[in-house]
């Protein structure tokens, strides 16, 4: 990448700094590590990149391979959208905190907004709100909204061709059927609609929760994708949920290859179900993480980008810039906040949404500050919007494009992150690929042994924890936080809600479509996609409700209660 | 009945519709590591967890939980646990995110400990034992 004289230069400089440091530190060495286990020098020179091919390798932002950003100017045209995630209570609830998010100055693409709304536990499971087992969980860590008539007290007055309406539900068939069953009462065409589903059919196995069966989750996200390729060329159908490897220990280079690992199954199965790559591949993104290993997860981002648009160009043979374009939707961590000292967190997150914008991220859902204590309240969900629009309008961070693109270290990072992410890739394909990675547990596995390494090294006091194994506060010292709490009429509400809903309907029709759908899901199996949803849209018109719906896959998919969450 | 070689047995529980284990995988390592003898099972009502500790014959029931979903499951548990003459008997953990002043209400409500995020989970093996050295005192007195 440099001249002769340029390097000549460079070895000079080098030579120089070490006969500094030997007189300085009398020979001690310094060196350090990054969280993944990566060595990094203190300083680098000309000679650490004098290799790289600048034009293939680094290039321009909105230029094939996309390192450095999708597009040639990023948030001076286009600030990332402000993600927030809200969802707790009655679908009343949610709209409340929608709203207040809206007038605190949440904001999306163009004038529109990204509503992130997830779904309680029982919903991203298909459980119905008033399935006993459920008993507890009902609008407690997300909405119920099981229906078109909750849809409508979500979303009434919004319009859902401007905003980006996100369906965070795991399961994602029901909660989507009833949704689109919703826009097409409303009026709104479904090729006109905006957002995503996440497509998580595979999650469960490795989450650990409920689970279909790995050898046919794809099938079912590869129906998603394909109903969405056909009728809803805006809509984003899958997100990969590299936030929750995140979450289970997975290190940012474990972040990066098994979420592209996870990545290319779901694009497997999408060209098994011959859809068109150019289709489906925009449709593809990502929830990544953004940890405390600042450097470490830029050039996590970076690779991605670069690895991102290779597969889809070389693997799938895709033609267009965006299918090309690695859409992410930065998910800050949450592991790396702590419930002692809360207010600390606000710094961390800051940090890590620095790390976001410095990577060019185009979305950020930030936690609140009291993340480790449970759903953010008012205050709490304000403030991380505040941080968002602080590093906005407060930094001029905007700019410029891939500010850190260039510098010595960031370039190496990045090519070491990529050489050690394809080396797991190609481990995990030599293994039988991503769906034998789950089913044998080496997945879950490989997350945890790094959770463990991640623990002892705190309670070993070799990491430090500023405010939990350093500057701790003793106990009694400790300041009291008000824990957000759900009213605890939701789940009687619901309940209530969802039996009369029943009762109100042509039980036959439900009946009849429920058949159907079970029909049409055998011909998934076969290979005969897009049946599936619009038999579960069909359900969804006669009133089946999402318990119903997912009753109608189980058996044909294979459903169950994880087995490896006992081991 | 009570055997004084006999490993203490402790119960972790975790419902089938809850994600998150990380923190309750780490604890049930660490007390494995501590000599106690473990089982890790999955629950979909509460008094299955009771249930599980009668067949099991534990001596310690703990319960893990990512959401304030204890505030509505533990009081079942301990009154299932009332119910069947158990309470007195069997030491209640509750891991997992439990803040502020739910801890206070947990123990208030008859759960023996509570360890939130970044406890130091060094002390929970001696609080085990010394229940169990107050209970066998009980029954020899």
């Amino acid at each position: 990448m440099f001249d002769e004289n340029t390097l000549k230069q460079a070895k000079g400089v080098k030579q120089k700094w070490s006969e500094l440091l030997g007189k300085l530190y009398k020979g001690r060495e310094f060196k350090g590590t990054t969280e993944s286990g990566i060595p990094v020098k203190p300083f680098y020179t000309p000679e650490d990149v004098e290799d790289i091919d600048f034009e293939k390798d680094i290039g321009a932002p909105g230029l094939y391979p996309y390192m450095r950003d999708n597009y040639p100017i990023h948030y001076q045209y286009m600030p990332w959208i402000n993600q927030q995630t809200h969802g707790f209570g009655l679908p009343e609830h949610t709209r409340e905190r929608m709203d207040m998010l809206a007038r605190e100055g949440m904001k999306g693409y163009f004038g529109g907004r990204a509503y992130n709304i997830v779904w309680d536990v029982p919903s991203h499971f298909s459980y119905d709100p008033d399935a006993p087992e459920v008993h507890g969980y009902v609008g407690k860590d997300g909405v119920t909204c099981v229906n078109e008539e909750d849809f409508e007290r979500l979303l009434h007055d919004i319009d859902l061709t401007k905003n980006n309406i996100v369906l965070i539900a795991s399961d994602t068939i029901p909660v989507f059927a009833h949704y689109l069953a919703y826009a097409e009462k409303r009026g709104f065409p479904w090729s006109k609609l905006r957002g995503n589903t996440m497509n998580w059919f595979h999650v469960g196995w490795w989450w650990p929760s409920c689970y279909w069966d790995p050898k046919h989750a794809f099938k079912l996200c590869a129906e998603v994708a394909h109903f969405c390729a056909k009728e809803m060329p805006q809509w984003n159908h899958s997100n990969l949920e590299c936030h929750a490897m995140h979450g289970l220990g997975a290190n940012a280079l474990q972040e990066l290859a098994f979420g592209l690992a996870n990545a290319i199954a779901i694009a497997d199965e999408c060209m098994n179900a011959k859809i068109n790559p150019d289709s489906f591949m925009p449709g593809i993104g990502f929830q990544i993480a953004n940890g405390n290993d600042f450097f470490e997860y830029i050039a996590m981002f970076r690779a991605w980008r670069r690895m991102w648009a290779r597969i889809a160009k070389e693997r799938y043979g895709c033609k267009k810039p965006a299918s090309m374009h690695l859409r992410v939707h930065s998910h800050t961590s949450c592991i790396d906040l702590t419930a002692q000292q809360p207010l600390v967190n606000l710094i961390r997150t800051t940090l890590h949404a620095l790390g976001a914008m410095l990577s060019g991220t185009t979305a950020m859902e930030l936690p609140g500050y009291d993340e480790p204590l449970g759903l953010p309240n008012e205050e709490t969900a304000t403030l991380s919007l505040r941080i968002q629009q602080v590093l906005l309008h407060e930094t001029n961070i905007k700019n410029v494009v891939d500010p850190l693109g260039g510098s010595y270290y960031m370039e190496t990072l990045t090519n070491q992150m990529e050489e050690a992410a394809w080396k797991i890739i190609n481990q995990i394909e030599e293994m039988g690929g991503f769906v034998k990675a789950m089913e044998t547990g080496w997945l879950t596995k490989q997350c945890r042994d790094s959770a463990d390494r991640w623990r002892s090294k705190i309670d070993n006091n070799e990491r430090v924890v500023v405010g939990w194994n350093k500057y701790a506060i003793p106990e009694d010292k400790e300041l009291e936080y008000k824990v957000f709490n759900v009213d605890p009429e939701v789940e009687r509400i619901a309940v209530e809600r969802i039996k009369d809903y029943r009762a109100r309907r042509d039980q036959e029709k439900t009946n009849d479509a429920l058949k159907k759908l079970n029909e049409a899901a055998y011909r998934v199996l076969k290979g005969d996609y897009g049946h599936l949803m619009p038999a579960a849209i069909e359900a969804a018109r006669a009133k089946a409700t999402i318990g119903e719906i997912c009753d109608a896959l189980k058996k044909p998919f294979g459903w169950g209660y994880n087995v490896m969450a006992k081991a | 009945m009570s055997d004084e070689s006999r490993k203490i047995r402790i119960l972790l529980v975790k419902h089938v519709i809850e994600g998150h284990d990380r923190g309750v995988k780490f604890v049930l390592g660490k007390l494995r590591d501590e000599g106690f003898e473990t089982i890790y099972s999955l629950y979909r009502l509460p008094e299955e967890i009771v249930t599980q500790a009668q067949q099991e014959d534990v001596d310690v029931i703990g319960v893990t939980t990512s959401s304030t979903v204890y505030q509505v499951h533990i009081p079942e548990v301990v009154r299932c646990l009332e119910e069947n003459k158990m309470k007195d008997d069997v030491f209640l953990l509750v891991g997992g995110l439990v803040g502020g002043e739910d801890e206070k209400n947990l123990l208030g409500m008859g759960v023996d400990a509570v360890y939130g995020p970044g406890k130091d989970l060094g002390t929970l093996p001696p609080l085990i034992h010394e229940f169990k050295r107050s209970k066998s005192n009980k029954v020899s007195s």
